[in-house]
């Protein structure tokens, strides 16, 4: 009211009445309504640390390169040691995969990890072999992406609603020409 | 076959349509408050429980869990009052959309009292938020001193505009008797009679129940839900979760009989005078009060919330203004009509 002129305030209050009732109208969500929606992000992200344990020469390089100290070095029952991530610390900067000098950490996009207890987070050299199974939430599932359109940010659909699939099984160890 | 004549009485038929519908209109209404508010901010809303409904059995689910939820007494608290004004407070919200008109003949009172329903009405809804102050008293902390201090100097910020709004109407109307209002309501409405006073009593209603952006009594940001900061439970579901909107249902009816034209058919002619013409004019009273709750809800999605003082000064500056040029208005009508 102070220093406002009156038309401005009733032209701003009808305004904004009008603004409601068209998004109440024409809604225009950006919610990614998991897990019916999950976003694509089109392999642009870092995710889950899988480990070839044939691959590694225990040269503890990852465990030192690690920033949150989230690895750990199991010794396993052939008198080696082999890398253990915590996800409760790991941040994803996927660093101990840069500094692999054998290829023997890989990367995958599995975003979606979720645990119960903190001990499950603590993830040993044997876990890390295989990639996490995630459960079938939902029959269908959606991709979808955040795009501007028009200098404004909308949901788009990629494709119609297909079956939920499980995820790949465990890759394995690729020749390499030495 | 017989139909036993207490089956037919008014005010059986007009408890039970009260009671069912204003129940149906309330879980309505909480629901689409948070599906707008939902649309508005690009969000989703209520929609896990029964997604094909859009998430209504929500409000089922919270019911349940306030019903079941542990009842906490506080330790500093007054405890005769802390356990009984959310009762009375729900009773009196409530009690009013007992008290007026229906129908031409659906009403729980006889003709004289029926008199002055709206009156009466007016009157037991004033005090509903003195209870309001007491329940801030009696809540003992320091967001529900804050909150009912605020509440008392809103009290004196939207009483007297809103009233004035009602008085402006009978002065236009000539009567104070709900059922001549509404048969002098059948070709132009209330609110076309007097647009001032409308427009006051919108303002003094979204002041009363506390609706955006004149929630300053319990605004969760401010004062943590003011005077109900203390409550859980069926105590929160009678008061600030439940019986404020109990509040809303009997000003929006009072706003339909009065502004909205009540039961004033569209086409000309009155409705059937049985049963069934009767509940029909009762649901089209309905729908009125649920546009206005609609309304009133709506607010929540696009308004700030206001600063006490410039309320204050916006209530005693230009609300008391319009109501007084409302009043003019309705002076002129007096004489010209």
């Amino acid at each position: 009211m102070a220093g406002q002129k009156v038309g401005e305030a009733i032209r701003a209050v009808l305004d904004v009445i009008g603004l409601g009732l068209k998004y109440t109208l024409r809604p225009e969500r950006l919610t990614i309504y998991y897990p019916y929606e999950v976003p694509d992000y089109m392999g642009r992200v870092r995710g889950w640390i899988g480990l070839w344990t044939e691959r590694c020469t225990s040269c503890m390089i990852c465990a030192r390169i690690c920033p949150t100290n989230a690895i750990k070095m199991y010794m396993e029952k052939n008198g080696r040691r082999y890398p253990g991530i915590d996800y409760g610390r790991c941040i994803m900067c996927h660093y101990c995969i840069d500094a692999c000098p054998t290829y023997a950490l890989y990367p995958t996009d599995m975003r979606d990890l979720a645990f119960y207890r903190h001990e499950d987070m603590m993830y040993t050299p044997d876990m890390m072999r295989r990639p996490p199974q995630v459960p079938k939430l939902v029959p269908q599932v959606v991709k979808v992406v955040h795009e501007y359109s028009g200098g404004r940010v909308v949901k788009v659909r990629l494709g119609e609603p297909g079956e939920h699939k499980p995820l790949p099984p465990a890759p394995s160890v690729p020749v390499v020409e030495s | 076959m017989e139909i036993p004549s207490w089956l037919l009485s008014p005010r059986l038929w007009d408890f039970l349509f009260d009671g069912v519908v204003s129940t149906l209109i309330l879980l309505t209404i909480v629901w689409a408050e948070r599906k707008i508010a939902a649309r508005v901010q690009m969000r989703v809303g209520p929609l896990h429980v029964s997604p094909r409904l859009g998430g209504y059995f929500q409000l089922i689910a919270d019911a349940v869990r306030f019903v079941m939820q542990e009842v906490i007494i506080t330790v500093d608290s007054y405890r005769v009052l802390f356990v009984a004004l959310p009762p009375l407070f729900v009773a009196l919200a409530l009690m009013p959309s007992f008290m007026v008109p229906l129908s031409p003949y659906l009403a729980l009172l006889s003709r004289p009292s029926l008199h002055y329903g709206i009156i009466m009405a007016l009157a037991v809804l004033f005090y509903l938020f003195i209870i309001v102050v007491g329940m801030g008293w009696a809540v003992n902390n320091r967001f529900a001193y804050i909150g009912a201090a605020r509440e008392a100097l809103i009290i004196t910020a939207y009483e007297i505009p809103l009233l004035d709004a009602f008085a402006s109407m009978f002065l236009t109307y000539r009567t104070i008797d709900p059922i001549e209002i509404v048969a002098k309501q059948t070709y132009i409405v209330g609110a076309l009679y007097n647009p001032l006073a409308f427009i006051v009593y919108i303002i003094g209603v979204a002041m009363a129940t506390s609706r955006f952006p004149f929630e300053i009594a319990d605004y969760e940001g401010d004062v943590a839900t003011g005077p109900y900061s203390d409550f859980s439970s069926i105590f929160l579901a009678l008061t600030y979760a439940g019986g404020i909107y109990i509040a809303l249902f009997s000003y929006s009816l009072l706003g339909a009989l009065v502004f909205l034209g009540g039961w004033a058919p569209i086409a000309p002619g009155p409705w059937p005078a049985d049963l069934w013409g009767n509940l029909a004019a009762a649901a089209w009273v309905m729908i009125k009060t649920f546009i206005l709750m609609l309304f009133f809800v709506f607010l929540r999605s696009v308004m700030p919330v206001a600063r006490l003082d410039h309320t204050l000064s916006f209530s005693w500056r230009w609300v008391l203004t319009i109501a007084v040029a409302a009043t003019a208005v309705s002076a002129a009508e007096y004489f010209l009509l």
